[in-house]
């Protein structure tokens, strides 16, 4: 594991050719499969009428998200979106939904639900016009020896990162579990 | 590459929007939410991984430059972590509402009305 020194980031330019991933005709195939996979099941997460099946598409749209992850080459992230969103978020819903849902009344929608909808559709093509219109500062797609390096090995740098330079943020979070836990023992608890 | 994933994240994100806004069971709303972290977690692995950092034009400014690179994805970490205190804080406060006033409709949670 070799870090960016000043010298390797001006040599951007002349780098050997890596190939990353989304780069050929099955990795386009693969991402644009999760990615229908995930809008499809967010949609159904809102639009069916059983509660409990809705959690469960609710699973399906968080693993499309982490193969995204996983093509994106943030490996750490898939593996901690499956972790945490599958195996612990969507298990404590289920069991809520089992705790305290009477099953029959189904998922409801409210009064504004078309004013919602419209209301999201505006938002939609506001932030699709200004997301094309925008000049993104794109990395070129060949890219230096370090920066590749810095992607495929980004589990022992993002490491590094939260040991060092975000340790306060990792801590803060830690107390914040903490305070979570002792205040979600305290709500349910008989008394 | 980039737009279209933000593209994605946009869609995803709008769709928790309209769910957390139309509908009326508490964990419909509260699992709406975590759609719309979903789609903000996408959107910043999409920048973490596609876009330049502005120090790297000016390289001599930074000590580590792979905190440049990888700062999305640290975000994106704590965005999880506090996701997961929301709901694990959220669905304590269902299950204490749901055995006080024995319904999970918002609708109905209407006592504070004056």
């Amino acid at each position: 594991m070799k870090w960016i020194t000043g010298q390797a980031l001006k040599e951007l330019t002349k780098e050997k050719i890596i190939n990353l991933a989304l780069d050929n005709i099955f990795s386009e195939i693969v991402f644009w499969v999760l990615a229908t996979l995930s809008i499809v099941s967010a949609v159904l997460v809102i639009h069916l009428k059983s509660i409990f099946r809705s959690a469960l598409m609710l699973l399906v749209s968080f693993v499309g998200v982490a193969g995204i992850f996983a093509i994106l080459n943030a490996e750490f992230l898939a593996i901690v979106q499956v972790l945490i969103y599958g195996g612990g978020i969507t298990v404590l819903i289920i069991f809520a939904i089992m705790m305290t849902t009477d099953v029959d009344q189904g998922n409801q929608s409210n009064k504004i639900q078309l004013l919602a909808l419209l209301s999201a559709i505006s938002i939609l093509g506001v932030l699709t016009y200004s997301i094309i219109q925008a000049q993104w500062k794109v990395l070129p797609s060949t890219l230096p020896e370090p920066m590749i390096d810095v992607f495929v090995n980004s589990p022992a740098y993002l490491g590094h990162l939260l040991l060092n330079e975000f340790v306060l943020a990792f801590e803060i979070a830690g107390v914040l579990l903490l305070a979570v836990v002792v205040g979600a023992l305290s709500l349910v608890r008989e008394d | 590459m980039l737009e279209r994933l933000l593209i994605i994240s946009a869609i995803l994100f709008c769709i928790g929007l309209y769910g957390a806004l139309s509908r009326k069971h508490i964990i419909s709303i509260l699992m709406s939410a975590e759609i719309m972290f979903n789609a903000a977690n996408l959107a910043l692995v999409a920048f973490s991984r596609y876009t330049v950092p502005a120090s790297y034009r000016f390289p001599a400014s930074s000590a580590n430059p792979e905190q440049l690179l990888l700062g999305g994805q640290t975000l994106a970490i704590f965005v999880i972590v506090v996701a997961a205190a929301e709901v694990a804080l959220g669905l304590a406060l269902i299950i204490a509402i749901a055995r006080r006033q024995n319904t999970s409709q918002i609708t109905n949670l209407n006592f504070m009305r004056g």
